[in-house]
């Protein structure tokens, strides 16, 4: 459907990625961690490995978390864009299959927040 | 020859018809072009009818009285030091939301009526309009006024503009409005006059005005009945416009429908905001969110949907998850404000005893399943001198606007993130309500200006981290934002009552 | 059992006799009492009928100016100078 309107009506998104600078927006949720109760959001350039965002960007945000120090990312149960997805930690990305705006999200195998509690 | 008194419903006729003219130098539409293109069809103007039979001249008469007894009661409660009979000051951070969030939207409300006035061509719509443009701008002016009384002694009253225009939290209102404003002419009426204050005030003003009259604050209560006496005349003719509409042409009834779904969903996603207030921002308790959920809609709102099924009218699409929602919307949306108040013009704290026992009350399993354990972990983290707070900016909707807190109905540990692809760009929301929203008009929902992404273009004063952005909009720690229990607003608090703590200890007054 | 319909008060001296008078008039019309506010349910349909409302308050009585103290409504209105009728019309 389009919008309706009197006149032409053809304007670009707001979140363009030209607006970002060569970099790209992404989000990033680990499941059954509500502390952050939404999925974060990231500006990060595309060619980052997977590894690098995990140790500069999604680590000091999580590390408090009791949880932390027994998150192994070689076993993570990662989903991209709603379909299951199985990255290499050493590949950039955009190697990934990651583009602007894309949503990641993993569970952690036995790790269910505080006490099992999601939290 | 003696004049005899007009009855209401000859005074109406005379007083709202024959004030128009047909235009001859251009045509009628060429004058109003803007009631036609949303293909909406009207055969007769005449039909539209004010059940209320209100005229300008009984307008004047009856607002005006309402504004002496308003005022009468402002200058008392100011004269007086009112605020110092609140229950607690943690009640503030609902009058701040108001104040930021709901006041700005009445303005909105008020430039809305305006537009939408001059551009219906029938008189007695345009009447309607103007009443209620007028009332719009008096429930924003008597709202300032009423806080101003709050401005002089506690923070976050100070900037609600400039806030409007730059909080996350305020874009979920802003953007309600605006994206009516730039619909329609019958949108506008469908989303303001019929969804928000037919389906939804009811959940605003009622259990909320009379918690503020519930937790001493007889400014509030005043103005907030003051404006709900106009909100029920708007309310009737929230009912009376969709009735005309579907009346007038069955070719009507399919699009009233979307916009009926459309701003039911809207409307909900805005209350949750609300469903905070009752639930945690009221230290005296009146009634929870989900039960004034199961009077208002699914009592009251399920009437009306009842009513309209003659008209081949169906209750709004997903109303069904709201309401398997209402047992998680308002802790989950209070986590968000908990761990991220310290950009806000508010504070935020952690349940009291007393509140924890009663929202178990409330909410039983669902509660002490998922949200209790929250709590007591954020309250150790506390006591470890460890008060968490979110550094990270969050996923926000690309319709409603809200940080995704919430979670896939059947399981209250993940959250529900939908994701759209169009012209070849990603878009994500909260909900498959929100979704379909967007998938309508993504012409106008991709220009949605969704604050994270503007902070991380550089557009939020160029400010990098979430102190600077708290900066941006004005907002001082501990003065206007954080924790409550380390604010300016709860040590004055207590200086005033002789350095005792004075947070309730039961959700009875 | 029919749908309700709803209208609530501000609790005031101006509206108890008009709270009083509705209830007399509509038997089937229950009042909740909240802080500040009262709401009468009543199934289907409720009449406000200005002579009840004047015995009441012992004086003639303007139906219209029940604008002042209302704070809330549901249902379908139909209001002439001597009843202000709420009612669903549906199944």
């Amino acid at each position: 459907m389009a919008t309706i309107s009197i006149g032409d009506y053809d304007f670009k998104p707001a979140d363009r990625v030209e607006n970002y600078g060569g970099d790209i927006n992404i989000y990033c949720c680990w499941e059954h961690h509500l502390l952050i109760p939404c999925p974060a959001a990231y500006r990060l350039p595309p060619d980052i490995p997977l590894i690098d965002f995990l140790e500069t960007m999604f680590r000091p945000d999580h590390q408090h978390h009791p949880d932390y120090a027994r998150l192994n990312y070689h076993n993570l149960i990662w989903t991209l864009d709603g379909k299951s997805w199985q990255p290499k930690l050493a590949a950039s990305l955009r190697e990934g299959g990651v583009v602007h705006m894309s949503y990641l999200s993993f569970r952690a195998p036995g790790l269910d927040g505080f006490n099992g509690h999601g939290v | 020859m003696a004049h005899r008194k007009l009855t209401l419903k000859e005074k109406y006729q005379l007083m709202t018809r024959g004030l128009d003219w047909e235009t001859t130098y251009q045509p009628m539409d060429k004058v109003f072009p803007y009631d036609q293109y949303e293909g909406i069809k009207i055969k007769n103007w005449d039909k539209w009818e004010d059940p209320f039979r209100l005229t300008m001249d009984a307008y004047w008469k009856y607002q005006a009285e309402k504004e002496r007894k308003l005022y009468a009661i402002l200058d008392s409660f100011s004269q007086n030091n009112g605020q110092l009979n609140l229950s607690d000051a943690r009640y503030l951070t609902a009058l701040k939301i108001w104040m930021q969030g709901i006041t700005p939207a009445e303005y909105n409300s008020h430039r809305g009526f305006c537009m939408v006035g001059r551009q219906f061509r029938g008189a007695g719509a345009r009447v309607a309009c103007q009443m209620q443009a007028l009332d719009e701008l008096r429930h924003a002016q008597t709202q300032m006024h009423a806080f101003s009384q709050y401005n002089k002694h506690f923070g976050g009253f100070h900037q609600a503009m400039h806030m409007r225009d730059r909080a996350w939290y305020l874009s979920i209102p802003k953007s309600y409005f605006e994206d009516a404003m730039t619909a329609g002419p019958f949108e506008f009426v469908t989303a303001i006059s019929f969804s928000f204050e037919y389906v939804l005030t009811n959940l605003l003003f009622m259990p909320f005005v009379s918690g503020a009259a519930y937790n001493g604050d007889m400014a509030t209560t005043t103005f907030g009945f003051s404006a709900q006496s106009d909100e029920s005349r708007h309310m009737t003719l929230g009912l009376e416009v969709v009735k005309f509409i579907l009346e007038q042409h069955e070719d009507n009834v399919p699009i009233m429908q979307r916009y009926i779904d459309k701003w039911f969903w809207r409307g909900y996603r805005l209350l949750a905001l609300v469903g905070t207030m009752m639930d945690y921002m009221l230290p005296k308790k009146v009634m929870s969110w989900a039960e004034a959920w199961g009077i208002y809609w699914e009592e009251n709102g399920m009437a009306l949907f009842h009513d309209l099924e003659r008209y081949g009218i169906k209750p709004p699409k997903y109303h069904e998850i709201a309401t398997l929602e209402k047992n998680h919307i308002t802790h989950q949306a209070w986590t968000v404000f908990y761990t991220a108040c310290p950009a806000t013009a508010f504070h935020a704290w952690l349940p009291q005893p007393y509140e924890l026992d009663w929202l178990s009350e409330k909410y039983g399993e669902t509660f002490e399943r998922y949200y209790r354990p929250r709590f007591a972990q954020f309250a150790e983290l506390e006591r470890a001198g460890e008060r968490f707070y979110t550094n990270r900016l969050p996923l926000v909707c690309q319709t409603c606007q809200v940080p995704v807190f919430f979670t896939e109905v059947n399981n209250p540990m993940r959250q529900s993130v939908r994701q759209l692809d169009w012209q070849g760009m990603k878009f994500n929301f909260c909900s498959d309500g929100c979704k379909d929203i967007f998938a309508h008009e993504p012409e106008k929902f991709c220009q949605a200006y969704i604050p994270p992404q503007q902070i991380y273009q550089g557009n939020a004063g160029g400010a990098r981290n979430l102190q600077e952005y708290a900066a941006w909009l004005k907002c001082e720690f501990g003065k206007d934002s954080g924790e409550y229990y380390t604010s300016e607003d709860y040590a004055r608090w207590k200086q005033w009552h002789g350095g005792k703590d004075t947070t309730p200890s039961s959700a009875a007054a | 059992m029919r749908d309700k319909v709803f209208i609530a008060f501000q609790q005031n001296e101006e509206s108890r006799p008009i709270i009083e008078a509705i209830l007399q008039d509509n038997p089937l019309a229950v009042a909740n009492e909240q802080p500040a506010m009262v709401k009468i349910d009543a199934p289907g349909r409720l009449v406000v009928r200005r002579t009840t409302i004047e015995e009441k308050m012992g004086r003639a009585f303007d139906l219209q100016s029940i604008h002042i103290n209302l704070i809330s409504l549901a249902g379908n209105i139909d209001e002439t100078e001597d009843e202000f009728i709420l009612a669903w019309h549906g199944a």
